[in-house]
């Protein structure tokens, strides 16, 4: 085996990037202006920017930050930072260890009060500090630095004292404020006293500032000092009241773009009259991965560009075409195919060995469950054993294994009350022949093969004891949905596990299909383990997306799936507990749903809400990807599945609904008397 | 050599604990582990105590009737104001010993930081190996409901604004949710884990590196194979522990200075204790900190039997100095 070349794509988060990689890893999507001008950094609006985990948000902030702006502008720095119109002054609250303000016997306004002040020493330096950097830049320090200093003392409420009249004065004092704070803070939980005078008031520093530097040095006057403050979702609730509160009262030239997690949002509260900030009156707000799924053949020319990108900083490829195409077709053939002949051929011919002129599994299974409803009058069946034979052996079709498992699906579809079951399996193999010929996918029969074929697929390899194969670039573009971090831990443990396999990944051969399906099978598991949130209902919302995984599944290899490709449901809230919403709630944000629009209920004018389980995490469960339909859930349904100690519920609902799925009496009792049942009558009627 | 080394370890049995000159004081975290009772029972001393923590959930019928039993408050830096009220006032006087074997991690931290405020120089600790934890690498030691990441009280340091070289050397234990959920609080920062070796048992090794490979994507990938990310210390000396902390941390500050450090000890109790004498010893001052996984509930015994019985005698640095 060749020593490992290293893992391009072992880097899958923009936090391990130093700021040169930051600009040198840079992939942008095609619209006009690209990923920074989604978030309009020469606006004065303030701006949420929301995202899963790993949609981008950091990477696109730090993008914007100035350490990474001075390394784009090269050597014309300020003819850039002008056409620019902003400095992007980057802080991630994680570093502000939030959680020390609370407790230890102090009320929650005196941590408040306590917090702001930390925030305000905090913008503060990172202004500062990066002033400093473009005052050095530009020759302007000594021009400049007595007024900044002098009116920098000015912003205090209490008297503040510099040891010169520089910049470097300013930062030290700063640096001293914050060390008595932290002292304050460290001494609580030992004296359980807080004992720390605040000089200043919340928004003196933050807006004073920037105010300052632009009334005092004309290179700073028109442009929006632009706070990029990350990791959100690190602040408490109370906390984030604060930040609210610097949104709504923001002065010029300060704005600020709040970078968070889907789930970071804790409240809209401000300290302002204890008013909420609007959505386009206050704030705008984006989600970058929502905005990335809504143009998919945007992200997928994006996430292939972004890969190709890796390929090229680790040496494995020269330069990314400019061409669309030639991007596809190099990805294309770095990887083994699966599922895409049109009669997946390659994808069967492991049966003939397999099986060697025995019955395959569906077949066997098929001469079952007729036997088994023999005689019964509600169930599918054929008159005698002889015509169960007949019936078995028109609806066998070796020559195509897939279309074989195909006419037991369309059998199955017709439902236990057929009263010429031969004729039906005589019709299915005409239309199946026909098929065979024609490839013609728009006739009943290749409409049945187009919706099911991967279905009829899956089911032939699980019963073949076969793994479900996920493979091709194209596949892993879907599966990543709007997520690029998604994407890079699937090429990132694809990429591995080719390498363990003595492949030559992205270079000699495709990538094996062996190697592809180890990658995603990993990728899915790291995603399920790694969605886990904090506190009790971490578990509950991980227990309820495994008894809807479970639910999908059973139904996908059930002998009569009611829907093709399933991984989507829709409900109508009304119905559903206010625990279930809440968990259903906890989930899309933690990515593990995803919210797919709207459905109209089939027989009312209902709309109910529809969502998918995350593409990430449906490998886990052997279900497709690309759903087509979406079952409706009842609200006993939804209970049994969102809510706790519901395991007794869910196996009771759940046999409930594969039962009307299962051969050959799809649901219902077996009835003595010719009389149907009630039940028959309303499913008849 | 330096300071660390110094200090005093030494491996005993039940009779020499038994035998050895009687302590004034000495305390024990209840649980249900063979390990924590054995060393209670056997160990020498006028006043013997058992505190409880609510993170157990023990109902009183579970816990010795005939014996001193003190129930603490949840927070770290709440508990021990209440065990002051059931000790002796003169007690940087006392001959004390504190088995660390069953203690909530951050309350024995803030124990030990809290004795060195009150002026304690000197006490003995006991530390018992388990001979095996219940279901190996699969052992689960809590429900695993992780309430929050946070820095632990009184190791809360004096962080900087800039986060460009920031450092979290975590010591890596059985759990890797915990893992994960800490490296995913500092996210920025370049990780490091520390393993315990050699460790308790020789095949715990095997089973810690598995555990951490679960957690690998969060830890920042190639880096659990990466030598230069990883730190070994023995799994049961908590000096080695600190003056291994102590060595890497000035190296690296010395290749590129570290803007701020957080240390997380997950692993066993002693490198709990490494971990504690380290920041004591050499970070107050600085922008460091201890942070950690504080979990809602631990199960009751997690462990069978106990291996061998360690005594460290912690020797607290002069806090004024």
């Amino acid at each position: 085996m060749e020593i490992s070349r290293g893992n391009p794509f072992n880097i899958t988060k923009s936090v391990d990037f130093t700021d040169e990689e930051i600009a040198n890893y840079w992939v942008d999507i095609s619209t006009q202006g690209g990923f920074v001008n989604l978030l309009k950094p020469d606006s004065p609006m303030p701006m949420l920017v929301l995202g899963g985990k790993g949609s981008g948000k950091t990477h696109v902030m730090r993008y914007m930050s100035f350490p990474v702006q001075r390394i784009r502008y090269g050597n014309s720095f300020s003819e850039h930072l002008s056409s620019d119109g902003y400095i992007g002054l980057y802080m991630r609250c994680g570093g502000l260890n939030s959680g020390r303000f609370k407790g230890k016997g102090q009320s929650e306004e005196s941590w408040q009060e306590v917090f702001a002040f930390q925030l305000e020493i905090w913008l503060a330096q990172i202004v500062l500090t990066t002033a400093s950097d473009i005052m050095r830049e530009l020759n302007l320090l000594g021009a400049h630095e007595e007024a900044i200093a002098t009116g920098f003392t000015e912003l205090f409420d209490v008297q503040q004292s510099l040891s010169h009249q520089t910049l470097a004065a300013t930062l030290e004092l700063l640096t001293n404020l914050q060390r008595q704070l932290n002292v304050a803070v460290n001494n609580v939980a030992l004296s359980q006293r807080l004992e720390l005078s605040i000089p200043v008031t919340p928004g003196s520093l933050v807006f004073g500032v920037p105010r300052l530097l632009a009334s005092t040095c004309e290179q700073f006057r028109g442009l929006n000092f632009l706070y990029l403050i990350d990791e959100f979702e690190n602040l408490s609730e109370s906390q984030q009241v604060h930040v609210n509160t610097l949104l709504r009262e923001r002065e010029s030239p300060s704005s600020f773009r709040i970078g968070g997690r889907l789930y970071g949002i804790k409240t809209q509260l401000t300290n302002s009259g204890d008013e909420e900030n609007k959505e386009d009156s206050e704030f705008e707000k984006i989600t970058i991965d929502d905005r990335l799924r809504k143009n998919m053949p945007q992200y997928r020319q994006f996430a292939k560009r972004l890969v190709l990108k890796r390929l090229v900083e680790g040496r494995l490829l020269a330069s990314i075409p400019e061409e669309d195409d030639k991007v596809d077709s190099f990805l294309r053939d770095s990887f083994d195919q699966f599922g895409s002949g049109a009669l997946m051929r390659d994808e069967t011919s492991f049966l003939e060995k397999k099986y060697d002129g025995t019955d395959t599994p569906w077949i066997k299974r098929l001469r079952e469950v007729m036997t088994e409803g023999l005689g019964k009058t509600s169930c599918l069946t054929g008159e005698s054993t002889s015509q169960i034979e007949e019936i078995v052996q028109t609806l066998s079709f070796p020559e195509a294994p897939i279309l074989e498992k195909l006419n037991c699906f369309i059998f199955y579809q017709k439902g236990r009350k057929v009263d010429d079951s031969l004729g039906v399996a005589r019709t299915i193999r005409s239309e199946c022949e026909e098929f065979l010929q024609s490839l013609d996918r728009k006739s009943k029969y290749g409409t049945s093969f187009q919706h099911y074929r991967l279905d009829m697929l899956a089911q032939l390899l699980r019963e073949s004891d076969r793994d479900l194969v996920y493979a091709g670039a194209d596949t892993f573009v879907d599966i990543s949905w709007g997520v690029p971090r998604n994407l890079l831990v699937l090429f990132k443990n694809i990429f591995a596990w080719a390498e363990f396999k003595g492949e030559q990944p992205f270079a000699a051969t495709p990538i094996s299909i062996a190697a592809q399906v180890e990658g995603v099978r990993e990728a899915a598991n790291w995603f399920f383990r790694d969605s886990r949130m904090t506190g009790r209902d971490g578990r509950l919302v991980l227990d309820s997306i495994s008894r809807l995984g479970e639910l999908f599944r059973e139904i996908r290899y059930s002998d009569k799936p009611s829907e093709c490709e399933l991984s989507t449901f829709s409900f109508d809230s009304s119905r559903a507990s206010d625990e279930s919403l809440r968990v259903i709630d906890l989930a899309t944000k933690y990515s593990l749903l995803v919210e797919t629009g709207e459905q109209s209920d089939r027989n009312s004018e209902r709309i109910d809400r529809k969502l998918q389980l995350s593409r990430m995490i449906a490998p886990r469960w052997e279900l497709g990807i690309n759903s087509r339909g979406a079952i409706v859930l009842s609200g006993k349904e939804i209970n049994a599945i969102f809510s706790s100690n519901a395991e007794a519920d869910f196996e009771k609902i759940k046999k409930e609904r594969i039962d009307r799925m299962t051969a050959p009496c799809f649901g219902v009792a077996e009835t003595t008397s010719s009389q149907p049942s009630l039940f028959d009558e309303i499913e008849n009627g | 050599m330096d300071k660390y080394t110094l200090f005093y370890k030494q491996q005993l049995t039940g009779a020499q604990l038994a035998a050895g000159p009687p302590y004034d004081v000495f305390l024990s975290a209840y649980t249900k582990a063979d390990r924590v009772r054995h060393v209670y029972d056997s160990v020498s001393a006028r006043k013997k105590i058992w505190m409880v923590f609510p993170h157990f959930e023990f109902d009183i019928a579970e816990l010795p009737p005939e014996e001193r039993c003190i129930h603490l408050a949840r927070e770290e830096h709440e508990f021990v104001h209440e065990l002051l009220l059931h000790l002796p006032e003169n007690l940087s006087a006392l001959k004390f010993c504190i088995d660390v074997t069953g203690f909530i991690r951050p309350h024995l931290m803030f124990l030990v930081k809290w004795l060195s405020e009150k002026g304690v120089k000197r006490f003995d600790t006991i530390y018992a190996e388990p001979r095996q934890y219940r279901e190996r690498e699969q052992t689960e030691f809590s429900l695993e409901i992780i309430d929050e990441v946070r820095q632990v009280a009184g190791f809360e340091g004096d962080h900087i604004p800039d986060t460009s070289n920031d450092v979290l050397i975590i010591g890596v234990g059985y759990q890797d949710h915990l893992i994960s959920q800490v490296a995913q609080n500092k996210a920025k920062a370049h990780k490091l884990q520390m393993f315990g070796y050699p460790p308790l048992r020789a095949d715990m090794y095997q089973e810690n590196v598995l555990k951490v490979h679960l957690a690998s994507e969060s830890l920042g990938a190639g880096r659990v194979n990466d030598v230069d990310c990883s730190l070994f210390a023995p799994a049961a000396d908590p000096f080695v522990t600190a003056s291994a902390l102590s060595e890497k941390v000035k190296d690296m500050h010395r290749r590129k200075p570290i803007t701020n450090l957080y240390l997380c000890p997950l692993a066993t109790k002693a490198q709990v204790l490494g971990f504690t004498l380290y920041f004591l010893t050499e970070c107050t001052t600085k922008s460091a900190s201890i942070i950690f996984p504080f979990e809602a509930q631990y199960h009751k015994s997690t462990s069978v039997h106990v291996e061998r019985i360690w005594r460290y005698t912690i020797e607290l640095p002069n806090q004024s100095g």
